[in-house]
Parts: C-alpha cells; structure tokens; sequence
C-alpha cells in the first residue's frame, strides 16, 4: 500500500484501484457521518463557490469574444448564442470546474490526509475506535462527488452571463432572445451525459486527494509531495475520464439514444 | 479545512442554499430543454413516409407555418425503401392539422439542421386524429441539384461550342452576318441605303414643316380654319342631305308618295309592270314605224316615187307648181262662174230646195266613224 517516492504508476493505479473499493465497502456500511459530511459539502461546496463563479464568468465572456470574429465570418452570428452554450454545457463547463476543484479541493485534501498521516493522527484515529476510512476519507469522496455538480450548473449559469455580456458589447440582445437562442441547439442528450460525467469527476477528485494523502510518506516533504500529486493525477484523471465520457456518449447518439 | 472546525446552523443554511439554488439551475435546463421537445404538457403523434429523411433525427424540429410546433420522436425503416418518421406535435396546433396536410423535410438555412415541415392543409377536411398518418412530399435532393447541374455546364459547353463556331464564321465573312462585319461593298450598300433614308426623311421632315407653316394644299387642309369651316359647311349640308334623304327612304318605306307605292304597293306595282309591257310594245311598233319611215325617206332620197318627185324633182315642182296655178286659175274662175250662176234667181229658188238634203248627208258622214 505504501508507495515511496520512486513507486511506479502501475502500482500506484493498483493500489488506487484498492483504496477506491474500500472507498466505496465503507461508504455502502452505516453508521454515516452525516455531520462530518455536511462540514465538508459546506467547504467543497459553498466555499468554492466564489472561486468557481469567477472562472466561469470570464471564461463564458473570453469564449464569446474569441468565437465571434469566425462566425462573422460565416455571417452565422446569430448562432453565437448557441455555440457558446453547448461548447460549455458540454464540455468547457464540467472540466474547467472539475480542474478548478481538482486544484483547490484535490490538493486541499492531500495536503489535510498527508498531514494527518504523516503527523499519526489516522493512527490515533483508528486506536480510538473511529474508522478513518469512514470518517475522513468516505465522508469528503461523498461531498466531492455530490457537490461537483452543483458547481457545475452554477457554472453554466454564470459562464451564460458572461456570454450574454460578450454579446452584448456587439450588439443590442434580449435577455430572453439570448436564452432561447443559447437552449436552442441544447438536448438532454446533451445535459445529461455532462452531469453524469460531473459526477464522476468529483468522485475521482475526492478519492484521489484522499488517496495521495492517506498513502503519504513519512516526513514533512510528504505533504507537500501528497497535495501537488493529488493535484496532478486528478487533473490527468478528469481528462482521461472526459475523453470517455464523450466516446461513450458518441457512440450512445450514433444508436440515437 | 482542520478536522476541528464546527459544523454551525449558518453554514448548514448556507449550504442547503448553495444546493438547492444548484439544482434548481439544473431544473430550469431541463424544463426549458424538455419545453423545446414537447416532453410536458399535452402532446398527439402524427407520422409521414418518406423514401429519403436526409439525416433527420430524433429531437428534430418540426415546423408548422414556420413556427416550432413539435420535434421527430422516432424514425425507423419500414422496408428497403421507405422510412417512417413519428412526430410529437403540441396539441394546440392539432386543430390546424388537415387530413390533406403534407410533411415535408426541410432544412435550417443553407447547411442548417434538418427539420419537418408540415404543411397547412384545406379548412373544410376534417382534423387528423391522434397517430395518423400525413402524406409527404419528398424534398429535393442536394446530389439532385448538382446532376441537373452538370446536365446544363454540359449543354453550356455545347452552347459556347455553337457560338465559337458562329462567331469564327462571321470572322470569315461566312453568311449574312459576316458580310455584314467583313463584306466593304456590302456595307457600302447599307450606308447608302441609310443615306437615302436619311434624305427621305429629311424630305418628309420638310414637307410635314411646310404642312405645319400651312403652306400647299395638305397644310391649308390642316391649318386654315376656313377652309376647314367650308369642310364643316359641307359636311352639315351633306348631313342634311342625308337627313332629308334618311326622311324620303322612311316615307318611300311607309308606303307614302309615289316611290312609297312604287315600292310596297303591289297592285301599283302590277299596274307598272303592265304598263311597261305595254310601252315595250309601244316601242316595238315605234320602232317598226321609224324602220317603215326610213326605208321611205330613203326611197325618197334614192329618187323613187311620187313623193321623191315632189320633194327632189324641181322641174316637177314647177310644173306641179303651174299646175297648182292653173288650177287655182281654174278654180276661180269656176268659182266666179258659179257666182254668177247663183245669181241668176231661177237657179236661187232651185238650191234653197235642195238644201236639207245636204244637212243630212253632213251629218251621216259626221257620224261614221263612232
């Protein structure tokens, strides 16, 4: 279980493989730590809020901007709109936030479980009768994967704005034209597979950062080692996952799902 | 993030308000993304065969009178052939869908997303009924277009083809054409033909300005008033005349006067035809008369007969004429001697006598010839 700094990636997934299954035995076993849960969901959630708001709302507005001059071109500005709309409810919206979360939450949670091994504290835990796996780790993977989401409708939301706005500095747009023309182009089929793969994405963002935590090595370089690779394989996970997500859901609409 | 800091009632409603604004955002995204399909609310099917969808999907608009109405919800094969398309139209256009409506796939713009468009059907059919089926008409396709295309650059080369010919032709002076851009004498022809023509109409060009400065007759004709005022006077008379004349035909038809009688008694007419019969004859004997006249005038002329004598003859005449005076002579003498005779008063009271018998006799030959 133990990995040392020169562990290889092949045993690194192994053991990821394993902690994820004792993820989700002590998530499935009651008692819940509801409490401990909420606390979390509190942090991951609202207290990312601000953060996730202000990448959106720029990203939505730079998006608008930088598409504009091709779809002019086309003389298919009205189309603006819509483009922008499915370029992030399907994509620039789950994985910005996702690598947002990734480096706030993911290393955030490297860094406290590092800390916490490398300090004994999982130990001491455990000697008092309180499982760590439940407590710590179960409870943050539960708030990652069931707050990403929430993160991500804000997001979209947000990243409208800023779209709107962008629109705007060109030219007079109804609030209400704008929106009929940014759900225009939008099925379920393109809503619900990114919603799906939000959730995903929180759930590797959590197990990651606890994982890379709770393997942490011995000294204080540990921690430090723990968050920044917490931060890296969550980001490399969330693209990998992306990447699937899309073919899977290609191939769904080929079937005409 | 210290596994020390309290959970507070604040941060609980925060949270909950975090999350339940969270999906309330996502359920607004499906609302307004299932409004777009029609998945609330009451909906009816109607579906259309066609040979050829275009790539039409499901979640496909569906148009009516160009206004969102419904989105394709399921298209299958049929056969080999024929593809079957089920659209989920709102039910408030349902009222508005004919049985002779007609579906019909459309495009979004030039290269737009495919759509159904369905067509408004006569007011008088009855409405469709919920899954019935609606003609279609099959679109036109974009590989159609471009065959048709092809067919006319290729009758373009053709076209052009000709017109090289033609032109290189008229290059050579070939034809009609070519004598006309290369043939100098023709062309010296033509220019003098526009020369003539333009004497011509400089000539008439004068004489219609002599005729504008009321010079010769023509000019009098359209310029002097009056001269156009004896025209008029003419013209009233001639217009009375007919009027008088307009008179006499309705009297000869109402059978007035003479010509009326000529002309609708029939008696009269009888009478007239008899008449000329009779003036013909008339005329044959006049005519067998002056013949008879002139064979004696030239018996007369050629010396023969008495008359000829007394007319040519002079030395007839002179005799006849001492003759005449012999007589007359001869008779006065007689008429002295019977004066004298009466005279005597024995012969007297002898013809006193005599006298009523030769009343009588006078009045007998008076009589004779009734």
């Amino acid at each position: 279980m133990k990995n040392d700094q020169g562990a290889n990636i092949l045993s690194d997934i192994t053991g990821l493989v394993r902690f994820t299954v004792r993820v989700v035995r002590s998530m499935m076993d009651p008692p819940f730590e509801n409490r401990e849960m909420m606390k979390q969901s509190y942090f991951i959630g609202y207290k990312t809020l601000p953060l996730i708001a202000v990448t959106a709302f720029i990203l939505g507005l730079v998006l608008t901007l930088q598409s504009r001059p091709v779809l002019v071109d086309f003389g298919a500005e009205s189309l603006l709109p819509g483009m922008i709309s499915v370029s992030i409810v399907r994509e620039i919206g789950p994985v910005v936030t996702a690598l947002i979360c990734a480096g706030k939450i993911g290393s955030g949670i490297g860094a406290e479980l590092g800390s916490m091994k490398v300090t004994e504290q999982i130990d001491a835990m455990e000697v008092s009768g309180t499982n760590p796996m439940k407590y710590l780790v179960s409870t943050r993977v539960l708030a990652t994967t069931l707050m990403l989401p929430i993160l991500v409708f804000f997001a979209d939301a947000i990243a409208f704005v800023g779209s709107y706005l962008a629109v705007n500095l060109h030219g007079e747009i109804a609030p209400q034209l704008f929106l009929t023309n940014a759900f225009a182009p939008l099925h379920f089929y393109d809503l619900i597979p990114a919603t799906i793969k939000t959730f995903i994405f929180g759930f590797a963002i959590g197990v990651i950062g606890s994982y890379k935590g709770y393997t942490a090595g011995f000294g204080t370089e540990a921690v430090g080692r723990a968050a920044n690779s917490a931060v890296v394989v969550a980001s490399v996970a969330i693209f990998i996952i992306d990447m699937l997500v899309v073919e899977l859901q290609h191939s769904m609409e080929m079937l005409n799902f | 993030m210290t596994i020390t800091m309290k959970m507070t009632v604040g941060k609980g409603i925060r949270l909950g308000v975090f999350i339940i604004l969270g999906i309330a955002i996502f359920a607004y995204a499906i609302y307004i993304i299932g409004k777009q399909r029609n998945l609330f609310g009451n909906t009816f099917t109607v579906s259309g065969i066609f040979r050829d969808v275009s790539g039409l999907k499901v979640g496909s608009n569906v148009r009516y009178s160009g206004i969102n109405v419904g989105s394709v919800s399921n298209v299958h094969l049929l056969n080999d052939t024929l593809v079957k398309v089920q659209v989920t139209l709102e039910d408030k256009v349902h009222q508005f869908i004919r049985e002779d409506s007609r579906m019909e796939i459309g495009t979004e713009g030039v290269m737009g997303n495919k759509v159904v468009n369905i067509t408004p059907g006569t007011s008088t059919k009855p409405v469709v009924e919920e899954g019935a089926t609606l003609g279609t008409i099959e679109a036109v396709k974009m590989d159609e277009i471009l065959d048709e295309l092809k067919k006319s650059s290729v009758n373009t080369t053709v076209v052009t083809q000709n017109l090289a010919e033609i032109t290189s032709k008229i290059n050579q002076g070939e034809g009609i054409f070519g004598k006309l851009f290369t043939d100098t004498s023709f062309t010296n022809n033509l220019d003098q033909i526009s020369r003539n023509t333009a004497n011509l109409t400089r000539n008439v060009s004068t004489i219609t300005s002599k005729i504008n400065h009321e010079e010769g007759v023509v000019g009098k004709l359209l310029s002097d008033t009056t001269l156009a005022k004896e025209f008029d006077q003419a013209g009233n008379n001639l217009l009375e005349s007919t009027r008088n004349l307009k008179g006499f035909t309705q009297k000869i038809n109402r059978g007035e006067g003479m010509f009326g009688k000529m002309f609708t008694d029939t008696a009269f007419t009888r009478n007239l035809d008899e008449t000329a019969r009779n003036l013909t004859y008339t005329t044959k004997q006049a005519r067998a008369i002056s013949e008879n006249l002139a064979r004696i005038t030239r018996h007369i002329e050629s010396g023969k007969g008495v008359m000829n004598k007394l007319l040519v003859d002079s030395t007839f005449a002179d005799s006849l004429d001492g003759t005449l005076k012999n007589i007359n002579k001869t008779a006065r003498e007689l008429d002295q001697a019977a004066e004298t005779v009466r005279k005597n008063w024995f012969i007297r009271t002898f013809s006193t006598k005599k006298q009523p018998p030769e009343q009588q006799q006078i009045d007998t030959t008076k009589n004779r010839p009734k």
